[in-house]
Parts: structure tokens; sequence; C-alpha cells
């Protein structure tokens, strides 16, 4: 069944052509399901779409070509489960509390999925990440939350990490969205899908196109699960739901190669760990497709989602709707009365997430406008300015050129922190289990 | 076409045409029967495509996807097939088995929940129940489900075995145990099971002494578990976690060697057994227990392999090819991956024309590629090497050996950050499964980079805790930078591993006598209680002998190579020891003669034949010394300090005939040696031939510390570069390592008297004069007196 993955290109798409004006009528339609895809670990500029001279992501490229692209994109944190707790909820990872191996998502919190679910979609999770398990509280409203048994891996696909014992791959995900999408193609349905193999860098033969390095690996494998996902566009095209289905792709965050202080990710909050894609694609193509340029970030994607298709909305989050953003960027204009300029846009990582007797340690990026501030709570003194225009790849601190501005993000930052306002109070703490603890470190996490 | 052949493509092509699905679904139902899923998959799929709500449909698929191992895609079937109240039960219980082959049990329970609501005395669901609760740990809802199915059917025995393994697990012990007899005692009455569970129940018993906490009661029921079931695997399996745990592994590789005993053919067993032997240094007995598994017929291949693996590991290729061929000479095929790895054993050993013949037969894209690169490697041409290793690395780029492999390729070409790249690259995949961490330490060591080295290796003890070499790296680190504790700690570490005590004790002498002379060195030999009379401690005998003449005590040391002499007279290294303790109480010839007679019976003797070349070369017999040297090089080729012993006294001798072929030769043994990059670059500005590769050669020198000598290089190029303001720099640099170096002080001088800096250079001329033994003496006055008439001259 792999080969035929790999034979595969999203080379068809039946859908009608439309306009930006056409996303507004979508809150009326009832049979449009959501297909949300989420790669783990996928930085945005390692996309063709996001300009990368690499032909990585021919399939994604095509998606964002003809559907709606944000084009300077932040996720909330660079480590996965206090990312997804802000993506799902629309909150900043100090409202949600989801901030150490130990937290979860409050039972009290209301997710997407249940929206879905009241709205009468059948809900679907196919999952790999141990961080997104359900006892921290991430299968809220979905009627089955599964994480497929691996299959061996074919003798075809490599992996970078193979000391990380992650087993299967994304083609396991993938086969069972298809049979998903065969066993409910009658129905509506919100289907969310978490990918992992960008994460653990593995790819099959056909993708080892970008040299041998870790980044080139890492190239390697986006290609990889690119050509996965076209498979799963094909799937959707050959049972007739591309034009009754939403796409959304995003990441968790995104991944470093030494460009500050190492290399991975969930060890801070630098722009190639926090950078990752947002692409929507509608049941009907955009030509040519929007880019938007005006700041988003994870929390604001239920809220946009929720809001173009005329469901109820997330309460209280941090995140706003986009739906007005896009609509002004679909007509070139870059201003929009819903979503102002210059709002201040947080990531955040409490960088002793693994050691629960530890203080905690946190990390906050502040963004407004083309300026990025790196706060550390352990020396506020030490704050990083940087500005993005002149800078994007956050090389040069000109933090003692702009005291004022480093003044007044640093106050952000600490009025950001000093937030206790969660919807459900502190977030609940589980025991991690033995085989749990066991599948987080398969993922090389130093779980302690 | 066999007749089952055409019945099975007659039945799919009547599946195909017939128009009927419940014509369609009873032929399947029928191949179904017959085990035959797989076959059916794709005419359900197509089924399903046109039917996507057919409950019947979606369960007969669900269950084909289950039975094919395709659990992932059947849950949504199945779960769309148990929506359907009429098969809710039927495909739920389906869907729960497929959810329990799952990573998450919680969604296993909620699935048998629903199919308990409809049959709450299901037993098979009671048992999907019971077995998840107990992996999850949840004993208390186990154990009430076990009891509910044994109130149902008292002969269910997997729940008689849970009951006991959950009341244990809740310390209710005596229920625990008066259930085991129980269970025991109808087990006996049933002989069909007895086989099968007797074992695990005997086992159950002694697991239920070791909660209760009694050691011994427990320690006394595994042994006669195993007396009673020795051939047991599962039984073995957990008497041997047992023996371990409390400390007690002879027990553990006794059970083990009786169970090979009892059942030969039992590889996994034996490959067990000799890999605990290989991990005590025991591998004489590591090999002897796989040997013996070569004699059993149904395991012969099998062990031949597992043989093959143990001399991999051991570095032994030639062994390891040999053994793969006994399979191979019987006609058996090998797996990609296994014959790829018999081809690196042809190519280790440097049979590159069989090697090669083998890689075209090799079905594993980029493996080819990658033994190619080590063939290239292995014949001195690094840059195809590179290549070959490039292309392969894209396919497997994870592989540490083709990473460290790239390394090494790197290092010869100069490209060191490359290297140092290649080998972080290898440590990330796996720092224990190539020599990378070994070789990046090296480098950070050679660069003064002392942190980064101990980080590295400790990568390598985390996976590897019982690499002797990577402890010793440890003292020698250590030893550099001073932190006796740190000699101390790292050799305690060496010293626990089996056979290691002399190799610690040896190396933390040096490094002590690095940090504080030889009396220190000397107390750690004297304190460690070794018999150096003992062959086993031979090295650390003649580091004594080392110790003892630094010293100056160097009669003592004569005193204990005697003395071990005496008690072992045929032990060679006793007599070298000799030699060197004759050679330091100035009796060089009788020490050149013990030399001597050991090369008479073992000419190859390459520490005999050193030993004597640097006698014979501190005697002037440069052309005796030199030959000596020769001939240790052959006999060794990675005998890097011979070679450049052998280099520096052919300079001394003025006899440079050939120098750059060796010079060019040593340091493709050793790309790091400082010296030998120095002089070869100093050699190659001097000709004139290359002056951007003898730059980098001096650049090289400098930076794997070739300190002042290096430098004075680097200086010396950069003024032919025509670059004398850099020249000045690295003098600069230079004498401030090392400020009483009088030829790059005159260097400095003149250099900057080029650059019109007359004053500063007088300077440098007169403090160089201060030393008037220096080679550019005459030249420096011969400068100085220029400069000086020409200062006066305003």
């Amino acid at each position: 069944m792999l080969a035929l993955f790999v034979a595969s290109c999203s080379s068809k798409d039946s859908r009608p052509r439309g306009s930006v004006d056409d996303i507004a009528a979508l809150a009326g339609r009832s049979d449009l399901n959501v297909l949300f895809i989420l790669v783990d670990t996928l930085r945005a500029d390692r996309l063709g779409a996001y300009g990368y001279e690499r032909d990585t992501s021919p399939v994604l490229d095509s998606l964002a070509a003809s559907g709606v692209r944000f084009s300077r994109h932040l996720s909330q944190s660079s480590w996965t489960k206090c990312s997804m707790a802000s993506l799902w909820t629309g909150l900043y990872p100090a409202r949600t509390g989801v901030l150490r191996s130990q937290h979860a998502v409050s039972d009290e919190a209301r997710l997407p999925a249940e929206i879905f679910r009241e709205a009468g979609f059948r809900t679907a999770g196919i999952w790999r990440n141990g961080w997104i398990a359900p006892n921290f509280g991430f299968a809220q409203g979905f009627e089955i939350y599964h994480s497929p048994p691996p299959v061996p891996i074919p003798a075809s696909v490599r992996r970078e990490k193979p000391q990380l014992a992650l087993p299967g791959s994304d083609a396991d995900v993938i086969q069972s969205a298809s049979e998903f999408l065969r066993a409910h193609q009658n129905e509506r349905w919100f289907l969310y899908l978490h990918l992992m193999d960008v994460h653990q860098y593995a790819y099959d033969e056909a993708s080892a196109l970008f040299g041998s390095s870790y980044s080139d690996s890492y190239d390697n494998s986006i290609h990889w699960v690119d050509s996965l996902l076209g498979h799963l566009l094909d799937e959707l095209e050959s049972r007739g739901l591309r034009d009754r289905t939403l796409v959304v792709f995003t990441s968790d965050h995104g991944e470093a190669f030494g460009e500050h202080d190492g290399e991975g990710h969930a060890r801070n909050v630098y722009g190639e760990v926090t950078e990752p894609p947002l692409i929507l694609s509608f049941p009907f193509r955009l030509d040519p497709g929007v880019v938007v340029t005006k700041r988003s970030a994870n929390v604001d994607l239920w809220p946009t989602v929720l809001s173009i298709l005329g469901l109820p909305a997330l309460e209280d989050t941090d995140g706003l709707s986009l739906a007005s953003t896009i609509e002004a960027a679909g007509h070139g204009v870059r201003e929009d009365d819903e979503v102002p300029e210059d709002r201040t846009l947080f990531a955040h990582l409490d960088r002793r997430w693994s050691r629960m007797k530890l203080e905690p340690l946190p990390q906050v990026s502040v963004i407004e406008g083309d300026w990025r501030l790196i706060y550390r709570s352990d020396r506020p003194d030490g704050a990083e300015l940087f500005d993005e225009a002149a800078d994007p790849s956050e090389q040069t601190d000109v933090a003692a050129e702009h005291p004022e501005i480093v003044e007044r993000l640093i106050e952000s930052a600490e009025r950001y922190l000093e937030r206790s306002d969660s919807p459900w109070g502190e977030a609940p703490t589980i025991e991690i289990d033995e085989m749990q603890i066991q599948q987080l470190r398969a993922l090389g996490y130093g779980v302690r | 076409m066999s007749l089952r052949r055409f019945v099975c493509a007659l039945t799919l092509f009547l599946l195909a045409c017939s128009s009927d699905l419940e014509g369609q679904l009873a032929s399947i139902r029928a191949l179904h029967a017959e085990g035959r899923h797989a076959e059916t998959l794709e005419t359900l799929s197509t089924l399903l495509d046109e039917y996507p709500d057919d409950a019947d449909l979606n369960q007969i698929y669900g269950s084909a996807l289950l039975a094919t191992g395709n659990i992932g895609m059947a849950v949504w079937p199945l779960r769309k097939a148990a929506e359907d109240p009429e098969h809710a039960l039927d495909a739920g219980l389906l869907l729960a088995r497929a959810l329990r082959k799952g990573t998450v049990p919680a969604d296993t329970i909620a699935a048998i929940d629903r199919v308990l609501e409809l049959s709450p005395e299901l037993i098979e669901a009671l048992l999907l129940r019971a077995s998840t609760h107990l992996e999850l740990g949840q004993m208390e809802e186990a154990l009430a489900d076990c009891e509910r199915i044994l109130a149902l059917d008292p002969t269910q025995v997997l729940a008689q075995l849970w009951r006991i393994k959950t009341l244990s697990g809740l310390k209710r012990y005596g229920e625990a145990t008066e259930a085991l007899a129980e269970s025991s005692t109808q087990l006996l009455a049933n002989s069909p099971e007895y086989n099968r569970l007797a074992p695990v129940l005997c086992g159950t018993g002694a697991e239920i002494l070791r909660a209760e906490g009694d050691d011994a009661g427990s320690e006394q029921r595994w042994q006669e578990c195993l007396e009673e079931f020795p051939a047991a695997p599962k039984l073995i399996e957990e008497a041997v976690r047992f023996f371990d745990s409390i400390g007690k592994p002879e027990a553990a590789n006794e059970a083990l060697e009786v169970a090979i005993e009892s059942n030969p053919a039992n590889l996994a067993i034996r490959t067990k057994l000799a890999g605990r032997m290989t991990s005590l240094g025991r591998l004489d007995d590591a090999e002897r227990i796989l040997v013996a598994g070569t004699t059993v017929e149904t395991s012969a291949h099998s062990s031949w392999l597992a043989l093959a693996s143990h001399y991999r590991e051991q570095g032994e290729f030639a062994a390891s090819a040999r053994a793969v061929e006994n399979v191979l000479d019987a006609g058996a095929t090998l797996s990609p991956v296994m014959l790829a790895q018999y081809v690196d054993d042809l190519v280790q050993t440097r049979e590159f024309e069989r090697a090669e013949a083998m890689i075209e037969q090799l079905d594993l894209p980029g493996g080819a590629e990658l033994l190619r690169g080590r063939m290239l490697l292995l014949q001195g041409r690094p840059v195809e090497a590179i290549q070959h290793f490039e292309a392969g690395l894209k396919i497997w780029p994870a592989d540490p050996t083709a990473r460290f492999l790239t390394g090494q390729a790197a290092e010869q070409l100069g490209d060191f950050d490359r290297a140092i790249a290649e080998y972080r690259d290898a440590i990330r995949n796996g720092a224990g499964l190539s020599d990378a961490a070994l070789r990046l330490a090296r480098l950070h060591m050679a660069e003064g980079y002392f942190d980064e080295a101990t980080m590295v290796v400790g990568h390598r003890l985390r996976e590897r805790p019982r690499d002797p070499e990577a402890h010793e790296l440890l003292i020698q680190i250590a030893g550099k930078v001073g932190d006796r504790r740190g000699i101390a700690q790292a050799a305690t570490r060496l010293s626990a591993l089996p056979g290691q005590k002399a190799r610690a004790i040896a190396a933390a002498s040096r490094a002590r006598s690095i940090v504080d002379g030889p009396g220190p060195a000397i107390k750690i030999i004297e304190g460690s209680q070794l018999d150096l009379t003992e062959p086993e401690n031979k090295a650390v005998l003649r580091r004594l002998v080392e110790a003892l003449s630094e010293a100056g005590r160097a009669e003592d040391g004569l005193a204990r190579t005697q003395a071990a002499i005496q008690r072992d007279p045929n032990e060679t290294s006793f007599v070298e020891s000799h030699a060197l303790a004759l050679r330091a109480v100035g009796e060089s010839g009788a020490a050149a003669e013990r030399l001597e007679g050991i090369l008479e019976f073992q000419p190859d003797r390459v520490q005999a034949l050193v030993d004597l070349a640097r006698l014979r070369a501190e005697q002037d017999q440069t052309v005796a010394a030199l030959g000596l040297y020769g001939r240790a090089i052959e006999a060794n080729p990675n005998d890097v300090e011979a070679a450049w012993n052998a280099v520096e006294l052919r300079l001394a001798s003025g006899r440079d005939d050939q120098l750059d072929t060796r010079l060019e030769a040593l340091l493709k043994e050793e790309p790091i040696h400082a010296g030998a990059a120095a002089r070869l670059a100093l050699r190659i500005s001097e000709s004139g031939r290359d002056l951007d590769r003898a730059a980098n050669l001096a650049a090289r020198a400098v930076r794997f510390g070739g300190g002042a000598d290096a430098l004075d290089v680097q200086g010396r190029i950069a003024i032919r570069h025509g670059d004398p303001e850099a020249a000045v720099r690295v003098f600069e640099i230079a004498l401030g390592l090392r400020p009483d170096s009088p030829s790059t002080r005159f260097r400095l001088g003149h250099t900057l008297a080029r650059l019109g800096r007359r004053i500063e250079a007088i300077s440098a001329l007169r403090q160089a004069l201060e030393s008037d033994d220096f080679p550019e003496a005459e030249s420096a006055r011969r400068e100085l007196a220029r400069l000086a008439e020409l200062e006066s001259e305003g």
C-alpha cells in the first residue's frame, strides 16, 4: 500500500473556482467537513510556499496557492503539549496552565471537537505523539481518538533518529484516515490528523532528495509527508469530498538547526521553533490564492475556522477570528476592522517543563509588529530584541539600540506571565505511567 | 497452476463478477473461513465504496483488516458496524480487540464496556477487559473481572492466573498462594494444559514470595522451578531477571547454561548467554557457547550468523566472514542487510575483489554506496570515498558507521570542521554504534577543548558504560586539566570493569605523572596492590619502570623487572620492561642484548623494535635505528609514534630522503599529528611548491596543539605568502607561549624590520641575541648592525 502512496500525486482538483467573498457563505452550508492536518515539528520556512528554494512540498504549495496562506504565523510554544493546549483552546499558555510534563488540559475546557460533535459532525482524531494522549485531556469531543498500532516500517523508510523508538510511520495515520473517509463519506465529519514523521526525520527512498546532513534529512522527511498528504487529498478527490471539505493545515512548532542555542525544539522560543505554517484550503479554489501578511497565531486558528463555519465560538479566547483579515487580504487590503495591526502576540516555554520538582523557568517571545523580544524570567535584563523586518533569522540583538522598546515589551512579558485568569483555575496534573514515559522517551524527550 | 490456486482465482473472478451483494458476501465469508482474509480486502473495499453504510459489509471488512494486522484501518469500519444494533455485539467485540492492540488501553475499556452493556456475561469481553486493567495496573478492576469470569466458568485458566497476579499485586499474598495451590491442583488433573502453564504457575509462586519480601524463599523456589522446567523459555527469562536483581548473575548464567543443555536448539537463550559472557569480558566462553550452537542441525545457520555477529563486535572481521561463509556454502540465502554486513567484513579484511563481486549482488539501495565508500577509504582514496558516502547517506542518513567513516575521510582531506560535523551526527545516531565519540573526544582534546571532550565521552559511556577506552580517555582528559579527583574517579570506574584494573592503574599513573611528576604516579601503582609479576599486569610494570626512571630510582625499576622475569621468564613484555630498566641505569649494551634476544624469535615484535631503535639512535647508530623503526612501522602501520620518531631521527641526521612521503603517510594515519603537519608545512613552503597547502597544514598544526613550534612555522609561511603583518601577529603569539625562543624572536625582529618598524625590530633582535646559541644568531647580529646603522643615520 505504501508503494501506492509514493506513486500518488495530488494531480486532480475538481473544486470549483471561488473567491474570498464565497467564504462568508460557508457558514450556511450543512454538508461541509473539516480536515485538520497537523504536521508536528514543521517550520514554515522549509516549505516552498513560504519561499524555500528546495522543492520539499509540492502538495502543500499547491494547497496554499489555491487557498489562504498566513505568511507570518506564530505557534504558542516550541513544545507540543503546551503548544497544542493553546491551539485547541485559543488561550495563551499562561492561561491554559499546560506548561509542564504532568499538566493536562482541564476537563472544564471546551474544545473545538466538542463544538463539532454537538453540531452533528462525526469527530475523530488519529495521532502518534504521546504528548497529546487522551490522559492529557486532548481527546475531549472526539468520538474516537485513535493512535493506530504501528505497522512495521517498510524497508524503504529511513529514520534519521533510529535511536528514537517511536514505532510505525505516518503512513499508518494516512491509511487509517483513508478508512475513516471510506466509512464516513456520507456523513459530516471533523477529522484531526497529527503526523510525526517530520519530528522523527523519517522518509522513504523516493524522498531522499536533499543531501545527507541532519538538516537535509529534515527536508527529506517534509517531502515524504507531503507525498503522503498528496495521497490523502487524492482520496478526498476520488470520494467526491474535496468540494465538501475545508482543509486546515498547520504545525505545533518548528525545529532549530543551531541558529541560536542548539538543535531540536522545546528549548527556547526563537523564530525557528515558533513559526509554523498555516494554510486554509476551502471547498473551492482561490485563484490566485490569498496571502495574509498580518501576524497570526495558533490561538487564532479555531476562532477563525469556527467563525467561518458559523459554529459557536470558543469562549474568552486570546485568539481572534481572522475571517475579516482573510477577506481584506483577498481584496488586497492589509487593514481590517477586527484585528489590530499592532496587536501583541506571545509564545511561551517553561524551560523546566520536564522537571516538575523545580521552580518554573519561563521564556517568552513577545511579538509586536516587526519586533520580537526574547524574555527570560531568570535574567530579565538579558532580554534580546530582534527586528524581523531587517533580520528575519534573528541573528542580531538590537536591544541596546532600542531601550524604550525593550522596556515596553519586557513589561508586556511580565504582565503576560502574571496573568491568572485561567477559565478553569490551575491545570490539573496527572501521573504519567511508566508505559507512557517510555513512549515519550521514544520521541526523544528526557522526561523525569 | 495448482488446483488450489485455480480455485482461488476462480473464486476471486466470481466475486468480481457477482452483482448480488449477499452472494458476494457469502463467497467472501467462505474465504474468511479458510483464513484467506488478505485475498478479500480489495473486493471488500470496492464494495464498501459502493455501500459505505452497510453494517454487515463494514463488519466483514473490519474483521478482514483485523485478521491481516491492519489494526489502525480496522477500527473505522468496525466502529461503523458496531453502531448498528444488529452488529453492536459482534462488531463491538472486534473493535475492542482492535483497540486492545493499540497504544491507548483506555480506549479498549470504553469499547468493551459498550459490549458488556449488551452482554454482561460475555467471557471473551471480560477477559479482554481484565487483561487491559492488568496492563494499566488497575488491580482492583482486574480482580473483579477475573472473579466474574471464574464465577461464570471456573475452568478459565487465564482468569485463574490473572487472579493470582492481581491478588499478589494487591498484597493479598495469603489468598494469592491459596489460589495458586488450587490452580496447580486443577492443572495436574488437566494434563493437556499442564505443560503450557505449569512453569508459569511455578514462577508465579516464586514471584509471590519475592513480593512478600522473602528473597531467600523466592530464590529457592526459582531453583526448584528451573530444576522441574529447565527449558521453559518464559520461566528462564523471569528467573534470570530475578537472579540479576538480587546480585547473583552467576546463578542466572547457570540457569541459561542448563537451559541450553536441555534445549540446544534454543538460539535465543544461547545468544543471550553469549552476550552476557561478552559483557563480562569472557570472550572465549562466549565464542565456545556460540560455536557449540553451530553443531545443532536445526539452528546451525542462525548460530553461524550469531557467531559472525559476535566476531564482528570484537573487530574480528575475517573470522566473521568465514562464519558467514558456512551459511552461504550450505546454499542458504542471506537477507540484504546480512549480506551487506558480510560484504563489509570482506571490505574490512581488504578482500576487495570478492567484496566488489558481492556488492553487485546486493539488493540494498544505498548499501552499495556505503560499502564502496569504505573500500575506497581503505584504499586511500578519501575524495571518492566521500562521494560514495554522501550518496549512501542520502538513503541511510542515520548510519553511524557511515557518518564516522565520512568523518575519517574528511580528516584525511584536512577538512576537520566537516569531520567534526559528521562525528557529531554519528554520535547523535548512537554514540555506542561507532567510534565517532572516541575520535571526536580525541580531536577536542588535541584542540584543547577538554569540556567538550568530556561531554562527548559522556555520550559514549551512556550507551556503552563498560567501554574501557572511553574510561581511559576520561583519565587522560583529567590528567590534561590537572584534575586529580577526576583521574581517581575515572580510574576507579575503569578498575571496576572485568580485566581492566591494570589498564586503569597504568593510565592513572601516567595522568598523575603529567600533573604532579613521578612521585604520586609511583604511589598510585604501589597503592594498587597489583602483583606486578603477573603477566596480566605487564603494562603497569612498564609504567612503573618509566616512573621510577623519571624519579631517579632506576635501580628500583631494575629490581622489579628482575622479580617479574624470575616469576615468568617467558613473558616477553617483562623482558622488554627489563631492557627499559637496564637502559635507564645506563646498561645500554645489556638492554640491546635483551631486545635482540626477543627479536630473534619474534622479529615483528613492535615494542621491542621501537625500544631497540631508540637505543641505537642514542648510540648514534642511525642507519640501524631507522631500519628498526621501518620494521616496526611495517609490522604495525598504525604506530604513529614510531613513524614520528623515525621522521625526527631522519631530520636530526640530515637524511631527508622521501621525508615528504613519510610525513604524508604519517598524516594519513593520524591527520591531527601537529608535529608532522608543521614539519610538512615548512618543507612545502620552503620548496615553494604549494603555499596554500602549506598554510593549511600549518593552521592544522596550530589547531591541534602544535603550540609555539607550529605558530613559528605559520609565521614563516605567512612571510612567504607576502603577509608580514600576519607573520608579526603569529610570532608574537608564539613568543607569548614560549618567550625564550631566540629563533622566533629573530624572525619577529626581521619581519618588523621589513615593515619599517625599526625600533621594535632592534628591540626584538637584541632580545634574541641575549642567547647566542641559536642557528640564526649570525643573521641576527648582521641585521641588528644594519638596523643600528640606519638608525644612527637618522
